[in-house]
């Protein structure tokens, strides 16, 4: 995909005649001169205007344009006259050799200047022939996505592909070419105060930096973000399935008093645990396995076997005596239970309170690292703020917003981190001990009720008992047999239920472990060797230019640029204490090697850079011949350079190198006759 | 301890020395300067009054004032209007800011020493060009203030004076 600039015209209609200019743009280095204030800027902002992307520089709706352009403008005899209309026309041409011309009006409403539109040919260079028109929508919500969208059609013309990114308010969104055009398009006015700053925020990209590289890069990292979202989605699925897998395992051995111990309550790659799941029930203070128990009631039945079944008359005393031992058996547990109860409710408030505590807790961590960070850019630099002293009398200040006289001393920034990281840590250890507690009271306080249940029902059968004939066989003592037989057949038949849902655990345990080991290595890398590769390709670049253009600051050969923001990096750190030329120099190096990379390798770069006045005053004469060299083997890309240089020097400094140098007039917006 | 130890150890000369004491990070001015900076900008033409930045400061504290805020500028008067609350600590980072010259104090509602008919003096506190530089300093460092920057930017320019006004008017209900 490419764009290359082939025609820029301005037309000024005043009440007194017309005004206008027209440049022609060729591939390779073409160098724009002219005065200070004659209108080179306009003409740059205005290629910027055509295409609509003037939202690249702020979320205002007001052309970018000179005076000159939109209200006032002087004729050769310097008499001020009323601008009644102007409009901007471009034409513009792809990789595949179709040009389109595009026509924004500069004056009007907004809803006019919302308006662009285009036509599928060379209006500007052959204008005799007619062309396809069409009109379509700039600076309105859906303009880079819907069918009457001038940036929809922009991309599809230059061939561009945009990715959906994450956005702040909603749905992702696509990546906006306001985004990208600040690496292909250096304004002067804030152009040159650094890189990343120049993406726009107020289109609520999350991240926009980070993705607009990744995406003018042609990162395999963009795959990477949806790979790790699919992983995502699975690992929401394996939980929920090991959720309704736990809860099974409940429901299974509910109705039997016995409850599951052993199973995690979220997923784990080791199945089976170091402590093997099993079966347990609770008198309230001790906890007995399943297998026990089924032991215990088959020797109490082939005891109760044994023995002949007594009649009422003979069992009286031993029933009346155990009905007493039931009926406070059951007293004593139902007393058990309510209090137990109350335990819960008690340890559930206390909960709540450690999750508020926690919450709070770190919110306040993290604002102290935001603190951090500031402190670590240098973000107030040499000011009293950073020192914590008096802007007036420099006298110490306490780091605190509470009034100085009453304040304590405030623990320094990173003591307080740690304290509040130990706080923290504390109340997480205290919530997990509590929710521990509470889900065993809880387990405990279920076998109480089922233990309940059985007393009321061994009751119901002693005084049924006492009151039937005295010869007849005694109810309770058969009802006792009865009762075991059945206890039995039900815990072995819980017991073979729970063993068979164990087996989903082990298959859920398996898929976990494997996804874990998925997320890891998406962790561990998140760029591919060929993403690697462009970097370390823009970094020779980089750094070989900065060596070319004399930086001095420090030496070219420290720097990296960082494979986690895409940054030029030293020592793991941002590059900072530069002198401003050395500034100027970084931002040339980087944005030009882009240009460089691309190519040969495969990016989305449009392959045309456009500079204006690329401070060269900052820098020295030296460096500017540097760079223009540098550019000047453009080939079949484009470079566009406007400049104020003497036209001498310039002529000096472009000696040899491929280049179109353009000398523009005094003021570029000339009266030209009507027609 | 018997009572000649207890006379021996009240004898010996006493030292007391204060302690560092933890404080809530929206103590702490470097912070709170710069999300001064960062609401100012939000606001129409960097310029806000006391009021204004009293309430989107107390929205910033919390996800639950956020969300009031945000349901009470959509709504044209909202019967459940939130309760305010007034922060000290943030008078006293905007004059820090105003003593850095990052922020100045717009008088208005004064022409010529005399009251502007149908108006009552005030301050304003308004973002300067320094204060700028920060800000745009702030917008490049992407994991810094990462929930109050979503918030504010879901303000999107609808957080004006006369809604603000409206906050407090009886008269709106």
């Amino acid at each position: 995909m490419s764009l290359r600039i082939r025609c820029l015209e301005l037309r000024v209609t005043t009440e007194k005649g017309m005004f206008g200019t027209k440049l022609s743009f060729r591939d390779g280095l073409t160098v724009l001169r002219a005065e200070n204030s004659s209108g080179k800027s306009t003409c740059l902002m205005s290629i910027l205007y055509a295409l609509g992307l003037e939202g690249m520089l702020g979320p205002s709706h007001l052309p970018p344009l000179s005076e000159a352009m939109v209200r006032r403008i002087k004729d050769k005899n310097d008499a001020s006259l009323n601008v009644v209309e102007s409009k901007v026309l471009l034409e513009i041409q792809n990789a595949n050799g179709e040009t389109m011309t595009v026509e924004r009006s500069a004056t009007g409403t907004n809803k006019q200047r919302e308006l662009i539109v285009t036509y599928d040919g060379p209006v500007l260079t052959a204008p005799d022939k007619t062309y396809k028109q069409e009109s379509l929508f700039v600076r309105i919500p859906g303009a880079a996505q819907s069918e009457s969208g001038f940036h929809t059609r922009l991309a599809e013309f230059i061939g561009l592909k945009l990715p959906q990114v994450p956005r702040y308010d909603a749905q992702p969104g696509p990546l906006y070419l306001e985004c990208l055009f600040p690496l292909f398009f250096i304004e002067q006015i804030t152009g040159w105060q650094g890189l990343e700053s120049r993406i726009p925020t107020h289109l609520r990209i999350v991240e926009p930096w980070l993705r607009t590289m990744e995406f003018l890069l042609k990162f395999d990292v963009h795959d990477f973000a949806l790979r790790r979202h699919q992983l995502q989605l699975k690992k929401r699925e394996l939980e929920r399935a090991w959720d309704i897998a736990v809860h099974r395992a409940k429901i299974a051995t509910q109705g039997i008093g016995f409850v599951p111990m052993g199973i995690s309550p979220t997923p784990v790659a080791e199945w089976p645990p170091t402590q093997s799941p099993s079966l347990c029930i609770t008198n309230g203070k001790d906890w007995k396995g399943i297998d026990e128990e089924i032991e215990r009631l088959k020797n109490d039945l082939v005891i109760l076997n044994n023995t002949p079944i007594p009649t009422v008359d003979d069992s009286v005393k031993q029933i009346t005596d155990d009905l007493k031992d039931t009926e406070e058996a059951l007293n004593q547990t139902e007393e058990e239970y309510e209090s137990l109860f109350s335990e819960i409710s008690l340890d559930q408030g206390q909960i709540s309170a450690i999750e508020n505590r926690l919450k709070s807790l770190n919110k306040d961590l993290q604002e102290y690292k935001d603190e951090q960070r500031l402190r670590e850019r240098d973000i107030f630099g040499k000011t009293s703020i950073a020192k914590a002293e008096c802007r007036t009398c420099g006298q110490p200040l306490k780091d605190s917003l509470a009034a100085q006289v009453k304040a304590a001393q405030p623990m320094p920034l990173l003591e307080n981190i740690a304290f509040l990281k130990d706080q923290v840590a504390l109340f997480d250890e205290m919530l997990s001990d509590a929710s521990r507690t509470i889900d065993g009271k809880q387990q405990a306080l279920i076998s109480l009720r089922h233990r309940i249940e059985e007393l009321q029902s061994v009751i119901r059968t002693q005084r049924q008992t006492l009151r039937s004939e005295g010869n007849s066989p005694s109810a309770a003592a058969i009802r006792e047999r009865l009762i075991i037989e059945d206890r039995i057949t039900r815990l072995e038949s819980s017991k073979k239920e729970f063993n068979l849902g164990l087996d989903v655990f082990k298959e859920l345990a398996t898929q976990w472990s494997d996804l874990q080991a998925a997320l890891h290595a998406l962790k561990a890398d998140n760029l591919t060797v060929s993403d690697k590769g462009k970097l370390n390709r823009l970094r020779e670049s980089f750094i070989e230019q900065l060596a070319e253009y004399g930086f001095r600051s420090f030496e070219p050969k420290e720097i990296l640029i960082s494979y986690r923001n895409y940054r030029p990096i030293r020592d793991e750190n941002e590059l900072w204490g530069m002198s401003a030329s050395d500034t100027i120099r970084t931002i040339w190096a980087y944005l030009v090697g882009l240009l460089e990379i691309s190519r040969n390798g495969d990016t989305n770069h449009l392959g045309l850079l456009i500079l204006d006045e690329p401070r060269q005053q900052s820098a020295d004469k030296v460096s500017f011949r540097a760079l223009l060299k540098r550019v000047a083997n453009a080939g079949s890309q484009q470079v566009i350079f406007a400049t104020s240089e003497d036209e001498e020097t310039l002529k000096t400094m472009l000696k040899d190198l491929p280049h179109e140098l353009k000398s523009l007039p005094k003021r570029i917006l000339e009266e030209v006759a009507k027609k | 301890m018997n009572n000649q130890e207890l006379d021996s150890i009240l004898n010996e000369p006493f030292t007391f020395r204060e302690r560092p004491t933890p404080i809530s990070p929206n103590l702490r001015p470097v912070r709170r300067i710069a999300l001064l900076l960062l609401m100012l900008d939000k606001c129409q033409g960097g310029k806000a009054s006391h009021e204004q930045l009293h309430v989107l400061n107390w929205a910033l504290r919390d996800t639950e004032s956020q969300r009031a805020l945000l349901e009470f500028l959509k709504g044209d008067g909202h019967p459940n209007k939130p309760i305010i609350r007034f922060d000290p600590t943030l008078d006293r980072a905007t004059l820090f800011a105003e003593a850095e010259g990052f922020v100045a104090m717009e008088l208005v509602g004064v022409k010529n020493g005399d009251r502007i008919d149908g108006q009552w003096p005030g301050y304003r506190v308004k973002l300067l060009e320094t204060g700028k530089q920060i800000v745009k300093e702030l917008s490049t460092m992407a994991d810094c203030f990462k929930p109050e920057r979503a918030f504010l930017s879901q303000l999107n320019g609808k957080f004006t004076q006369d809604k603000v006004k409206n906050l407090f008017n009886k008269a709106t209900l």
